[in-house]
């Protein structure tokens, strides 16, 4: 885990007990992770601590970061603790306590890290029907089956349902079903490495 | 015997029989507690037999499940008599074959324990298949019912299920305030911090785009100063990132915040490019009305393009007076350079001259002016002599004291740079101590496991060295047999001997005596005697022989009833015939049955 030097500086004026008081210093760690944990901000400066904006602010910044940098690289709780107090100059109480709330708040924190990104939709469900297709313009008899297949997906931006519509043959559904066990074995093949 | 039932019940008690503590022997086994022992045994041995762990109370089915125990060691190559009644009607023995058999096909443990993975990979695969198995064992979940399309387990562990809630990784330029340096910043940006700066989860337009602008901010921070140490394009070869992924990078970064530097560089782009889009609107808007008010339009145009001829020419205009303008500042500024040197060149003639008048006033009175130059030079000679001497005076102790300063000075640097590198040092060293001992917490706690692992074996130790006394007594046990056979032979051998000499003295005295006995009567009444003697001792002699032979005799029919007792075959016979009586009764009451339904 690397931090640049601006957040490195922030860190270490948290570290100071001098900067930052005690109390100060708790309200930050609470308000860092209701910021990224449920999405809460801490409106005002002055709920954080009454002196200091320009620290406050600074330090707030720094924590975030740690905190996220940290969750990023799945890092160890004793390392960080180690690395506090070598290098950002962090008495072992301060280090404890914000080791502390990164070991409680990892998983968290992480889960919170996995909503980046983009995805393809996602099948929740599916419905079907099957048609029998007697006859056309050009043949008297044809005689097959057509399925018609919908898949209800999950899209990821929105908190909606959309769906993909596609026509096929039974051969066809018999390739996608053949495709599909082939996934879901080659996935059991991995969890039973 | 008691040796080999130990290993057995302990064997027992490891596949997970529940032996009591003061069973010692299989003496004690009940009927129950075999069947269960070569169930479990089998069932280690074969997993998925399907064999009852307790015996039904129906004497029918008993039977079957001792049959089919007895086919199920049949199967595995049990090559001794076995069938039901070795396991209900259970003689010690029989027993104690079977058990011996059926442990020594139990799978060994070195053969289950799975090897480790080792390495990073080796841990991640195993990482990724675990994690797999949990979310494929799992059961399904409908999507309202996760957490932001998060499903939590109860260990607090997560998994993604679905593509809800995802994010795009947006990010913004966020501002933090740099307190470490706060003197070089003015008033006015230091006011601006303090009060007016939002924080920086307020800077973000949108909740979602905290965690990739803090991201940002800090790959931004990282990569800064290797920008400006490098130029453009930061040396990576460290890191192993082609260098023109990092360019790659740094033109995102730079469209997504303007590194610093380059502001000014990229809004003149912008701007560029907002008016090129300008005129491409308009024109496109021009093309459509002139279609719908041609003539209109035309004369707007016609109008338009004249004065935009003449903004062209005052545009022409304005660009020669500016270049005219700027020649002109040139030359300005050309000629105040001139001007400056010509007054240097004239302050130093200026000078030349009023030395010059002042040797022209001496010129008359030559002679006695020159002496008393000559005077106040070798004067002033004197003086500057006197004045170095004392300098030099002054100058030395102020010269070593300087050095002395100098000299205290670096050697403080240095001791101090000394300092510095011993203190990193240490903290290195400590840094490298710390992760040590961690690993060999780590080690450590493996070997405890380990260590709990192995004390299973410890018995198989206790169990070789009570092997090996076994073998010692066995040793000692065939020495004795040896002397005791030894003594035999030489009492064979004695008894032989007196044989041997009792029947040359008896005949060397028969043959006396009987040449006496012709003439004596005496001498035929001692031969008598003699005879009656000799075969009375025979009689006795074989006597004991027979005696011999009778004890012998019954020592082993004394070993035969006791093997034919270990057997217990009468209490076995009570049982059997018990088991018989119930079945009986059973087929009896199943018969009543049919009839009845019948």
């Amino acid at each position: 885990m690397e931090l640049c030097v601006d957040i490195a500086a922030g860190l270490r004026l948290l570290g100071s007990p001098t900067a930052i008081t005690e109390d100060c210093f708790t309200k930050l760690l609470d308000a860092a992770i209701c910021a990224i944990v449920d999405g809460q901000k801490a409106t005002n400066v002055s709920q954080l601590c009454n002196s200091k904006g320009d620290a406050i602010k600074e330090c707030y910044a720094a924590v975030l970061s740690f905190l996220i940098e940290a969750a990023r690289h799945d890092a160890d709780p004793d390392t960080l603790s180690d690395t506090l107090l070598q290098d950002y100059n962090f008495n072992a109480q301060r280090s404890e306590k914000l080791v502390g709330i990164y070991r409680q708040h990892k998983t968290k924190l992480q889960a919170a890290l996995s909503h980046i990104g983009t995805n393809a939709p996602h099948i929740i469900d599916a419905s079907w029907t099957l048609d029998y297709c007697v006859k056309t313009t050009s043949l008297e008899q044809v005689g097959s089956f057509i399925y018609l297949i919908q898949f209800h997906t999950e899209s990821c931006e929105e908190d909606c349902v959309s769906s993909v519509k596609f026509l096929c043959t039974q051969e066809e559904l018999q390739d996608l079903v053949w495709k599909m066990r082939d996934a879901v074995r080659h996935v059991e093949k991995i969890a039973n490495m | 015997m008691e040796e080999v039932d130990n290993i057995i019940i302990h064997s027992l008690r490891q596949v997970g029989c529940d032996i009591e503590e003061d069973v010692d022997s299989l003496k004690h086994f009940s009927t129950e507690l075999i069947i269960e022992a070569a169930v479990r045994c089998l069932d280690v041995i074969h997993p998925g037999l399907g064999l009852p762990h307790s015996l039904p109370d129906s004497m029918s089915a008993r039977f079957r499940v001792g049959a089919s125990i007895a086919q199920a060691c049949k199967n595995l190559g049990y090559s001794g008599d076995i069938g039901y009644q070795t396991f209900l009607y259970s003689g010690e023995t029989d027993i104690r074959r079977v058990f011996v058999f059926l442990i020594e096909k139990l799978p060994k443990e070195s053969e289950k324990s799975i090897v480790e993975p080792i390495g990073r990979i080796g841990l991640l695969e195993k990482a990724v298949s675990e994690t797999v198995k949990k979310q494929l064992t799992s059961p399904w979940l409908p999507r309202y019912c996760r957490r932001r399309g998060i499903r939590w387990h109860d260990d607090g562990t997560w998994s993604r299920e679905g593509c809800g809630h995802h994010q795009p990784f947006i990010s913004c330029n966020l501002d933090v305030p740099k307190t470490a340096n706060s003197k070089e910043l003015s008033q006015a940006w230091r006011e601006y911090y303090v009060h007016h700066l939002p924080l920086v989860t307020e800077q973000v337009s949108n909740r979602h785009q905290l965690l990739p602008s803090l991201i940002t901010l800090n790959a931004k921070g990282l990569l800064t100063p290797l920008q400006q140490a490098h130029g453009v394009t930061p040396n990576w070869e460290t890191s192993g990132i082609s260098q023109q992924l990092t360019e790659c990078i740094t033109r995102s970064l730079d469209g997504c915040s303007g590194a610093p530097g380059k502001e000014s560089t990229l809004t003149a782009l912008h701007i560029q490019d907002n008016d090129k889009n300008r005129r491409k609107e308009t024109n496109s808007r021009f093309v459509l009305s002139e279609k719908l008010q041609f003539t209109k339009r035309r004369e707007k145009e016609e109008e338009m393009q004249l004065a935009r001829e003449e903004m062209e020419r005052l545009k022409q205009c304005l660009d020669s007076l500016q270049l005219d303008v700027n020649k002109l500042t040139v030359k300005l500024s050309q000629i105040t350079e001139e001007k400056s040197h010509e007054e240097r060149a004239l302050r130093i003639k200026e000078e030349e001259q009023t030395v010059k008048k002042r040797t022209y006033d001496l010129l008359p009175d030559a002679d006695s002016n020159l002496s008393a130059l000559q005077a106040s030079v070798e004067s002033s000679a004197q003086t500057l002599v006197v004045l170095a001497a004392q300098w030099e005076k002054h100058r030395a102790p102020l010269l070593a004291q300087y050095r002395d300063a100098r000299e205290h000075n670096s050697n403080k640097a240095s001791e101090s740079q000394k300092k510095v590198d011993a203190l990193r040092n240490l903290r290195e060293k400590s840094r490298e101590l710390g992760e040590e001992v961690r690993h060999k917490e780590q080690l450590h706690s493996q070997l405890v496991t380990e260590y709990e692992k192995v004390t299973k074996d410890i018995n198989r130790s206790a169990y070789t060295r009570r092997i090996m006394e076994i073998i010692g007594n066995i040793a000692k046990q065939k020495e004795d047999i040896d002397k005791v056979l030894k003594d035999t032979k030489e009492l064979q051998k004695e008894i032989n001997n007196l044989t041997g000499q009792l029947d040359r003295s008896f005949t060397v005295a028969d043959e006396l005596i009987f040449q006496d006995a012709k003439r004596d009567e005496t001498a035929r009444k001692a031969y008598k005697l003699l005879a009656t003697l000799h075969s009375d001792c025979s009689d006795l002699v074989q006597m004991v022989e027979e005696t011999g032979a009778t004890v012998r005799e019954i020592r082993d029919l004394e070993e035969q009833i006791e093997t034919e007792s270990a057997k217990n075959v009468g209490a076995n016979l009570d049982r059997i015939s018990a088991d018989l009586h119930q079945m009986k009764q059973e087929s009896a009451a199943l018969t009543a049955q049919l009839n009845a339904k019948s």
